[in-house]
């Protein structure tokens, strides 16, 4: 029997040692995170007043199309029907974010139940939950949503079930995974001795733990599902017209993309900074909940 | 490695047998009678039946999916209802179009990729890092459509340098050089969200092998910094073809925004226009093969991932 | 120490430090040591006591990210200010390292017998592939491989945990390397099959008179494998000596702790005895002697002062002022 150093006194200082200045640091978030976060608060809000801020997004005045943006009472112009863009960018706020959000939501919830079952199930309940959801990932993701949603027909909330069937699989997956990773740890083992049921097992010791991944994951699945949502508007699957909603918008201001070329930019450019936004935040909360070891020194 | 192969074709049945029960799904869960969208609002009581009959909607889902199943493994992919015509050469013709269309786009991301994020990755500082990871995060985020829609602004409307839509000129060309024109927009275009994709992952992938022990142990055996990179690389290659494959599938699904707005005839567009016809059988052709061929391709990339790295051919 | 500008290893005052934007943490500060021919030296100490990175910067693995001070010789030859070029001939060639973790230290997409091959090459101990592929096969057997040939043919993930450190050895020792490092070289592997590594090495230098600078947290290790012994903490060596004196008689109040740690058969477990307290983080040592916040036998001066290593006995130093009086007789 050889003894060691490390059982007696202690390990890395580096691991032993209380979090020091350097990893208290590093548990905060970064600025881009946090700007991220103040964007998606501000479209979040707009989202819940904008409506009511802005005048009829309906309304439009022949004699005024195609204004350019910075004119005077239209501050991102008019569209093809003389409609303001700004009040319709506002208005579709709330429709275009739901429509992303929502799908994310549901598979939240079916993804981390189907993914802690399958994690927690016998061998043959694994697989069947896993082999199904591996159909799923034989589909080009878009396409089966596009087959989806024109199978049950235009509308925005057969877009909503038709991106939210292609999202469980894969969030299904993190979750299954990281439960898996803590069945393998020994204090479910000790909560299995202590005679404690599978189901106060998934939800006491398992959903605490599995949340985090999946929070992370979903974030930065809303940015995805955003363009998605937008894209089905944009093939003709989403809202239908006159509804304000980006996607639409860019579909509808493309037939100007000659003579206002910027018009079709801007609904665009509102998906893109929403977007952009959860993928930051969500890479500044992958970055806030992994505790990453210090450089080997 | 012929085993190994042999084993994921195996795999590849059951996951195209529920390919086909989640197309057969999307048929069945259509609201409305299909019947009364092909006859049209004249059709008469007994042409109705008759059709029904003939089109086999008596029979339970059960018996109407084998029925289903049998004639797509032999070809019969249905009848267009917009065009009155068979679907199967339509949606074919289409599939090699949109091929090509992925094949570049698939060459162009994956070049993207692996620039952006090994440089990112190797030289972690400073403003070319910095600009490479901003620029993968901005074209994962990008819808596709509108960064189609400002190339057609900017280069090919405005500066006249491409052409805008279509794969071939209608009058002249249509040779390679025509074909490579009209590609290049909508490859760049569908290339964006992969490469920015392939950038992300592949930079981690870089920082994961260089923070391998091995990196560290072929420079203590006295191998030059070149050699050194090149073990490195090669070591990268099994999760870069990991990823590539998955973006493979995201090019096969996201080629219908780039398609509908430059108009490239493939299963995109086919599916696009079909959309507003509200012709069904097309758009499912054109999924199932879609997923067809993403299923074929995940094989390739296993095999060659198998080639690669020999603890996956165990 | 006429033969010392001689011998094959001489590191004096080695220091090495980290520097990154933000800050420079002091690893390795002010090491010395000498390894004759033939000679073993042990480098023990704790996690974070500098033993591996003084290991390390001989070979200057650490690139740009580590400045090194202080000077590193073999055969007389200054390897600190090295070019490029005569670092990599050096390395693997007359300096080989034996990482820690074999499955690490090894390309797990390229064959055993390729990875040899390529090594032979590099150092142009053979220039055809067809030699350099019957070279490997007989290095393989010369680990205690036992069918060589298809050892060269598999890939480590085939290969056991041993099996693969014999292979790693077999690359180290590939262009007869003057001086070997050994940089815990069993402690990724099972009990059983630790002696065995241990005992290869030994074979290997008795052999070929290499030297062996051998990295280890084991003090059983280090008792079994003799030698002289370097003790390490907070980035300086506290004593050395022949390892059978320095485990014998411990000079420092260290060396002295970390032996009463150590479970002796026929005493029981509460009368164990450990060092108190943490060692120092890197990059936070204490003014004075480092060790002085754990120590006994702290003097006010200790903490003040950073004792010299100093001759203590015959061949033997320490850097301790309170050395000769108690230290011998409560480890005894």
């Amino acid at each position: 029997m050889t003894a060691t150093i490390d059982a007696t006194t202690s390990a890395l200082p580096e691991s032993a040692a209380p979090p020091t200045t350097t990893t208290r640091r590093r548990r905060r978030m970064t600025v881009s995170a946090r700007i991220a976060a103040g964007v998606v608060g501000l479209i979040v809000l707009v989202a819940i007043v904008g409506p009511f801020l802005v005048g009829d997004p309906n309304a439009g005045d022949a004699a005024r199309r195609l204004l350019p943006v910075g004119t005077a009472g239209h501050i991102l112009g008019t569209d093809g029907q003389g409609r303001d863009v700004f009040a319709r960018i506002v208005d579709g706020t709330r429709l275009s974010l739901l429509a992303g959000l929502v799908p994310v939501l549901f598979a939240a919830v079916v993804g981390t139940a189907l993914g802690v079952t399958a994690g927690l199930a016998g061998k043959w309940g694994h697989r069947s939950i896993m082999r199904t959801l591996d159909v799923f990932y034989a589909f080009p993701a878009v396409l089966l949503a596009i087959a989806i949603a024109a199978a049950l027909g235009s509308g925005i909330s057969n877009s909503i079930i038709a991106l939210a069937v292609i999202l469980v699989p894969p969030v299904a997956r993190v979750a299954e995974t990281e439960t898996r990773r803590l069945a393998d740890l020994d204090y479910m083992d000790a909560a299995r001795a202590s005679g404690a049921s599978r189901l106060a097992i998934a939800t006491r010791q398992v959903l605490p733990n599995v949340a985090p991944p999946v929070v992370v994951y979903c974030t930065a699945l809303i940015g995805l599902s955003i363009v998605y949502a937008a894209g089905l508007s944009f093939l003709g699957l989403g809202v239908s017209p006159p509804t304000a909603e980006w996607g639409l918008m860019v579909s509808d201001h493309t037939q100007y993309i000659y003579t206002a070329p910027f018009l079709a930019a801007i609904p665009a450019i509102a998906i893109l900074v929403a977007s952009v936004a959860f993928n930051v935040l969500g890479d500044g909360l992958r970055d806030l909940l992994d505790v990453r070891s210090e450089a080997r020194a | 490695m012929a085993s190994y192969v042999g084993k994921r074709l195996l795999m590849a049945i059951p996951i195209l047998f529920g390919v086909s029960i989640v197309i057969f799904i999307t048929i069945k869960i259509i609201p409305g009678d299909p019947v009364a969208s092909l006859l049209g609002p004249t059709g008469s009581p007994e042409a109705r039946a008759a059709l029904t009959e003939r089109l086999g909607l008596n029979d339970p889902w059960p018996v109407q999916y084998v029925k289903w199943l049998g004639h797509t493994l032999t070809g019969d992919l249905g009848t267009s209802i917009a065009r009155r015509s068979d679907v199967a050469p339509m949606v074919l013709d289409a599939l090699a179009n949109t091929l090509i269309l992925s094949a570049a786009a698939a060459v162009i991301a994956i070049v993207l990729g692996v620039a952006v994020g090994a440089l990112t990755a190797l030289r972690r500082t400073g403003v070319l890092a910095r600009l490479g990871n901003a620029l993968a995060l901005f074209s994962i985020s990008v819808p596709q459509y509108s960064i189609g829609l400002l190339l057609i602004i900017y280069l090919a409307a405005g500066a006249g340098l491409f052409p805008v839509s279509g794969m071939y000129a209608a009058n002249g060309g249509g040779g390679f050089v025509d074909l490579f024109n009209h590609l290049i927009l909508p490859a760049v275009t569908a290339a964006l969200v992969p490469a920015g994709i392939i950038a992300r992952m592949f930079r981690s992938s870089v920082l994961d092998v260089m923070s391998m022990d091995f990196v560290e142990a072929l420079t203590a055996r006295g191998l030059s910094h070149r050699r050194v990179m090149l073990h490195a690389f090669h070591n990268t290659v099994p999760s870069l073809l990991t990823v590539a494959g998955l973006q493979i599938g995201y090019l096969l699904g996201g080629v219908i925004f780039v398609e509908a707005v430059f108009a490239w005839p493939g299963i995109g567009l086919l599916v696009y226009q079909s959309i507003t016809q509200r012709d069904l059988p097309v758009i499912q052709a054109g999924v199932l093969v879609s997923a067809l061929a993403f299923v074929m391709l995940n094989l390739v990339v296993d095999a060659l991932h198998g080639l690669v790295d020999p603890r996956i051919r165990a | 120490m006429s033969t010392s500008s001689v011998a094959p290893l001489q590191v004096t005052s080695l220091t090495t430090t980290f520097v990154s934007r933000h800050r420079s943490v002091d690893v390795v500060r002010g090491v010395s040591f000498t390894l004759r021919r033939g000679e073993t030296m042990m480098l023990l100490g704790e996690s974070g006591s500098g033993k591996s990175v003084t290991a390390r910067s001989i070979m200057q693995l650490y690139g740009a990210s580590a400045k090194l001070g202080g000077s590193v010789t073999m055969n007389g030859m200054e390897l600190l200010g090295m070019s490029g070029s005569e670092l990599r001939s050096l390395r693997g060639g007359q300096v080989a390292l034996i990482p820690q973790d074999p499955t690490g230290a090894l390309d797990p997409l390229r064959r055993i017998g390729a990875q040899l091959v390529e090594v032979l090459n590099v150092h142009g101990v053979e220039t055809t592939k067809p030699a350099a592929r019957r070279r490997a096969e007989e290095l393989l057997a010369m680990v205690g491989i036992p069918d060589p040939k298809r050892v060269a043919d598999s890939y480590p993930h085939q290969l056991s945990g041993g099996m693969r450190q014999r292979a790693v050895i077999a690359i180290a020792v590939s262009c007869d390397p003057q001086v070997l490092i050994a940089d815990e070289p069993t402690t990724a592997l099972d009990v059983t099959v630790q002696a065995q590594i241990l005992e290869l090495i030994v074979e290997l230098q008795q052999r070929s008179g290499t030297a062996v600078l051998m990295v280890t947290h084991d003090v059983g290790v280090a008792r079994d494998f003799g030698g002289r012994i370097g003790v390490m903490y907070a980035g300086k060596l506290v004593e050395e000596g022949p390892a059978a004196q320095v485990l014998g008689d411990p000079k420092h109040p260290y060396t002295a702790g970390l032996l009463a740690a150590l479970p002796t058969p026929g005493v029981e477990r509460g009368h164990l005895r450990s060092i108190v307290g943490a060692p120092p983080p890197v990059g936070a040592f204490p003014a004075g002697c480092a060790f002085a916040p754990r120590c006994p036998q702290a003097r006010p001066s200790c903490h003040e002062q950073d004792p010299p290593l100093v001759d203590v006995a015959p061949d033997r130093s320490a850097a301790c002022p309170v050395v000769n009086t108690t230290v011998g007789e409560r480890a005894a």
